[in-house]
């Protein structure tokens, strides 16, 4: 998140709260790629080895 | 010397547990207004019986109010494991007076077995139950996930106690999120509410597109399935559970919640903070990716030699959803319990008992003894072994990255062996009891691990026809797994020190002990050591 610096305008509690929903948004969306990832490689994983132990 | 209750302590005790015993007089009343807005009269009357009860008994024990404020250890320990065992008394009273049990028993088993997040049903007539019944079976899993304590400090209702943090770890919440307790319990409950939110809306909607359900049942569906994955308890509407649905779509829907609530709420947490990279850095998530590729290998072998499941779209269908549920403790099966007692291969049954053996990650829904701690685990190994082949005054700093950058020191590796060898000592405690009992060896191990990893994948022991001690067996396991045994066993410590010195000081006592000659309690006392159990009298 970005801070404050010498001179600069402290952004409104609402452009916080856009900046923080957007955030969380991001990082929703990180997370849900990464589960989406992971089930991928499962099932490839489960693909590859049923072959190889039959 | 064991460390006694007293008087205080006792009115500490009662009084924290009625406050929180409350907390579940509040939510019967969310079943109580869905029994009246859909006639179903008779749960209505079931549901008010209870919150009568309740709210008596939570006053009852309020009478006792301490005379200092705040919380000692010792007692937010004994708090913590009784209110387990009270919140699945007073949970259990609707199910009793719904007429499908046996015995009052029978519906605290059932009731504990959802707060515990454990699953496993005594129900035979769960098709007929009533909506406001299922909903209460809901209400009771995602209490049992977040924790009664946690829910307590999100509604407020202790959180302005000095000992409140204590309750807080003392169930079993090792990682604090934020800096207040009840910033960390709010963020809990409003996480996973959002999940469930999310979960039901893609539930009902697949139920409603692929299944053919209409929108109120697949409402109720919905709802029931996006809790029992995200709390990964594995209860089901239908007695055929997951295998009802016949929906490869709604499977991998609840496959991806079900991992939701197995990884670390904190660690979802940390990942806003720092970047949602921290995710795959974190010892404990690569610990649980790679414990699933192990099954995962396993579970191949033993598809492939299996004369009944063994082909490739059975195991891409059945056994990697039945993986992914028994490695993230949810216990939804697409396996009837008669095929994993006597159709499938042993090779399949340890696979499951593997994958549910370990659980998921710590400050999440799931049971079993956590990622982290076989992290852990190997490393305390990986450095004895490097610590023999070391020159004898050399030290080494075992770092690992668990919420940022941390340091494994003595006390944690002790910790981390004791709850490890807890967790193994009891599935074999469970086994054995259930051998003695008659049951098949591979089936009673499934069940010991199920039970005590808080997983709900059954071969069909737990039943209504179960022996009664087997079942009391698996009560005290569930609250074991559930409490990570030493708030249990401290609880169980304190509490029956007390009783045996309160027993030990009555009138009755004293006066059998008057009548044994002198003589003869001189010689009892050398005979014992000459040490009154370590009183220093």
């Amino acid at each position: 998140m970005a801070t404050t610096g010498p001179g600069e305008r402290r952004p409104a509690r609402g452009e916080r709260l856009g900046e923080q929903l957007v955030h969380v948004v991001r990082t929703g969306l990180a997370l849900l790629g990464y589960l989406l990832g992971v089930m991928a490689a499962i099932y490839l994983l489960a693909f590859v080895f049923f072959l190889v132990a039959s | 010397m064991w460390p006694r209750l007293r008087i205080d302590d006792v009115r500490a005790i009662l009084y924290y547990l009625g406050t929180l015993l409350l907390v579940i007089a509040a939510l019967m009343v969310i079943p109580l207004v869905i029994a009246l807005a859909l006639h179903e009269w008779n749960p209505a009357i079931g549901f008010l019986m209870s919150l009568g009860i309740t709210c008596c008994v939570a006053f009852l024990l309020r009478l006792a109010r301490p005379s200092t404020p705040g919380l000692t250890h010792m007692q937010a320990v004994v708090i913590t494991g009784l209110v387990w065992v009270a919140a699945g008394a007073v949970a259990g009273l609707p199910l009793y007076f719904s007429g499908s049990f046996d015995s009052y028993f029978d519906a605290l088993f059932e009731a504990v077995s959802y707060t515990t997040g454990t699953g496993m049903s005594l129900l035979n007539n769960l098709g007929k139950l009533a909506i406001s019944y299922a909903v209460w079976r809901a209400i009771l899993v995602i209490i049992g996930a977040q924790g009664i304590v946690v829910v307590a400090m999100c509604l407020g209702t202790i959180s302005r106690f000095s000992g409140a943090g204590l309750l807080f770890k003392a169930e079993g919440h090792a990682d604090n999120i934020m800096a207040q307790m009840a910033g960390t319990a709010r963020f809990i409950v409003l996480f996973m509410g959002a999940l469930i939110a999310l979960g039901t809306v893609l539930c009902t909607t697949v139920l409603v597109g692929s299944c053919g359900m209409s929108f109120g049942t697949a409402l109720l569906h919905g709802f029931s399935l996006a809790a029992t994955c995200v709390a990964t308890a594995g209860i089901c509407v239908e007695p055929a559970g997951a295998a009802y649905y016949h929906s490869p779509t709604l499977n991998f829907v609840m496959m991806i919640l079900c991992l939701t609530g197995c990884f670390s709420f904190a660690l979802y947490y940390h990942m806003a903070r720092k970047g949602p990279r921290e995710f795959f850095r974190d010892i404990e998530t690569r610990t649980l990716l790679a414990w699933i590729g192990v099954v995962l290998v396993v579970l191949a072998i033993a598809f492939a030699g299996d004369e009944y499941f063994g082909s490739l779209d059975v195991f891409l269908d059945k056994g990697v959803f039945n993986l992914v549920s028994a490695a993230t403790s949810t216990g939804l099966c697409t396996f009837t319990s008669a095929q994993i007692s006597s159709v499938a291969s042993s090779g399949l049954v340890f696979a499951l008992i593997l994958g549910m053996a370990m659980g998921g990650a710590t400050s999440s829904t799931a049971g079993g003894f956590k990622a982290i701690r076989l992290a852990l685990l190997l490393k305390t190994i990986g450095s004895e072994i490097r610590h023999a082949l070391m020159p004898p005054r050399a030290r080494e700093v075992i770092r690992y990255r668990h919420l940022g950058d941390q340091v494994l020191t003595p006390e944690l590796s002790r910790n981390v062996m004791l709850v490890v060898l807890l967790y193994l000592l009891s599935f074999v405690v469970g086994a054995v009891v259930g051998v003695a009992y008659g049951y098949e060896p591979i089936p009673a191990v499934l069940e010991s691990v199920s039970v005590t990893a808080n997983c709900g994948i059954s071969a069909g022991i737990v039943g209504t026809d179960m022996p009664q001690g087997l079942k009391v067996c698996y009560f005290v396991m569930m609250l074991a797994g559930r409490l990570e045994f030493l708030t249990l066993l401290t609880t169980i410590a304190s509490v029956g020190g007390s009783l045996g010195h309160a027993i030990k000081e009555s009138p009755v006592a004293r006066a059998v002990t008057s009548a044994v000659p002198g003589g003869v309690r001189r010689a009892w006392r050398g005979a014992a050591g000459n040490d009154e159990w370590g009183e220093g009298r």
